[in-house]
């Protein structure tokens, strides 16, 4: 590919990233189509289109939280909110790299293995073309085929990344650091197939406060957004839960009682956070910016427990 | 069989995007795909049984795109000026470039463009792109050829080979 073709390739997916999704497209589609038939079915075909316009938010919500505002740690069976795994498999995983790990981030599932210091892999999904990839220099770019398709591979200088859209319209992205060569890169990304990589929670809950979502979950913190808000992949105006070494805690606020332990509260008027020390070298920090009340953040924060696959997480 | 609904809540906002790149204007791809999509939804029933409905409603905003493009040809002013951009740093030329580029290809023949959408926005082979065009692959190739040709000649002589790397 050569440096126009580049160039276009590149225009116009920036430029398509700029088209923010339709309003009402069903409901005004349905509309126009009404208007190139007779009147007689006009009432019907509104009240449908309105039904849909209200059941699809409420069918793509990944989960309905606990409804209650009230939670009661005893009572409650310890929950994991169902996630959307993710959608594809690899066939193998790269010598050195570890284990494949889905992660759910921004409201999406991804996969990442991190193979120490300056080794990693990631996958994302994307439903449309996504932007290109961000580099600190041009990276050098070339067509490859993965599985019969066309893909772009960019090779910058600290690591390379791989576009290609899949048969059912979906476009997979893997990214690595350069010790990867591009050999091993295009046969990794030839050896993802749909399937299913869960996501696994690092927390059980016994409730989760009602209206919130997850929005994060790794291994060392899993963070909810309220359900009117848009996804993202930070901790800002979010419930989050972080698993943190207790050397690296220091605990502010006032004693109160979390269940059966004592944890800390500090709060001021925009976040509380609450450090709960569980006895192991570990410290839970539950920290709220969705407004939850002391005693639901209280409640909320004695309803949890690491699962085996939580690990501590630095920084 | 997936509902028009459920089909159109997940996919519309591609095919926006789609519909954008083919004529440059956000409320003309909506105009069209509002259109494409009110005759796809009187006869969803077949056609989402018959292929995937996203193949079919691409391949309509197409026909949609070419058919209106001929339609309002007339009034149409082309782009013959691409604003200056006068030195700066490297980000920011890069920006230029593709402000440069995104101009010039509303300057290229309809069939020429939608080829290159095809191409470098879908990843299409050439023979896909040929039968939604309805020629031969040959003709794709020849219309690709002679529309990188015109960017090149008329992208700005003073940018980089490293700004049009993007």
């Amino acid at each position: 590919m050569d440096d126009i073709e580049h160039l276009v390739r590149v225009t116009l997916t920036d430029r398509a990233a700029e088209v923010g999704a339709p309003a009402d497209l069903v409901r005004r589609a349905r509309g126009r189509a009404r208007q190139g038939r007779r009147r007689t079915q006009a009432v019907g075909v509104a009240v449908a289109a309105a039904a849909v316009l209200l059941a699809v938010p409420m069918a793509a919500r990944l989960w309905s939280p606990v409804e209650t505002s009230t939670v009661d740690t005893a009572a409650a069976p310890a929950v994991e909110p169902p996630v959307p795994p993710f959608p594809f498999a690899p066939g193998f995983s790269p010598p050195g790299y570890g284990e494949p790990i889905a992660e759910l981030s921004a409201g999406v599932p991804g996969l990442r293995y991190d193979g120490g210091p300056e080794r990693w892999l990631t996958v994302a999904v994307f439903a449309d073309r996504p932007a290109p990839p961000r580099w600190d220099a041009a990276p050098k770019s070339y067509g490859v085929t993965v599985r019969e398709r066309k893909g772009a591979l960019e090779l910058g200088r600290t690591g390379s990344a791989l576009t290609w859209q899949v048969a059912d319209g979906r476009w997979l992205r893997v990214e690595a650091d350069r010790g990867l060569t591009r050999e091993a890169l295009i046969g990794f990304a030839a050896g993802l197939t749909p399937g299913a990589v869960p996501v696994l929670w690092p927390f059980t809950f016994a409730a989760v406060p009602p209206g919130l979502v997850p929005d994060v979950v790794t291994r060392a913190a899993v963070a909810f957004r309220p359900a009117g808000a848009a996804p993202s992949h930070g901790f800002a105006g979010k419930l989050t839960v972080l698993l943190s070494e207790t050397a690296e805690v220091s605990p502010s606020g006032r004693a109160v009682a979390v269940g059966a332990r004592t944890g800390r509260l500090a709060t001021s008027p925009r976040s509380s956070v609450l450090s709960v020390d569980l006895g192991d070298g570990r410290t839970l920090v539950v920290q709220s910016e969705t407004g939850l009340g002391e005693a639901g953040l209280v409640a909320f924060a004695a309803g949890i427990d690491p699962t085996p696959d939580a690990v501590v997480g630095h920084g | 069989m997936i509902s028009f609904d459920e089909f159109v809540t997940a996919r519309g906002p591609a095919m926006l995007r789609f519909g954008y790149l083919m004529c440059g204007d956000r409320h003309l791809a909506e105009d069209i795909l509002q259109e494409v999509l009110a005759k796809v939804y009187r006869r969803w029933g077949r056609i989402a049984r018959a292929e995937p409905p996203e193949a079919y409603v691409r391949r309509a905003i197409l026909h949609q795109y070419l058919s209106w493009r001929r339609r309002r040809a007339s009034t149409e002013a082309v782009v013959a000026e691409v604003p200056e951009h006068p030195d700066r740093g490297l980000m920011a030329d890069q920006v230029a470039a593709r402000d440069e580029m995104w101009a010039l290809l509303g300057t290229l023949p309809r069939v020429q463009r939608a080829v290159l959408v095809l191409r470098y926005y879908l990843d299409l082979p050439d023979p896909e792109i040929a039968d939604l065009v309805g020629c031969a692959p040959a003709t794709v190739r020849v219309h690709a050829f002679r529309a990188l040709g015109a960017l090149r000649a008329r992208l700005s002589t003073h940018l980089t080979a490293e700004d049009r790397s993007g």
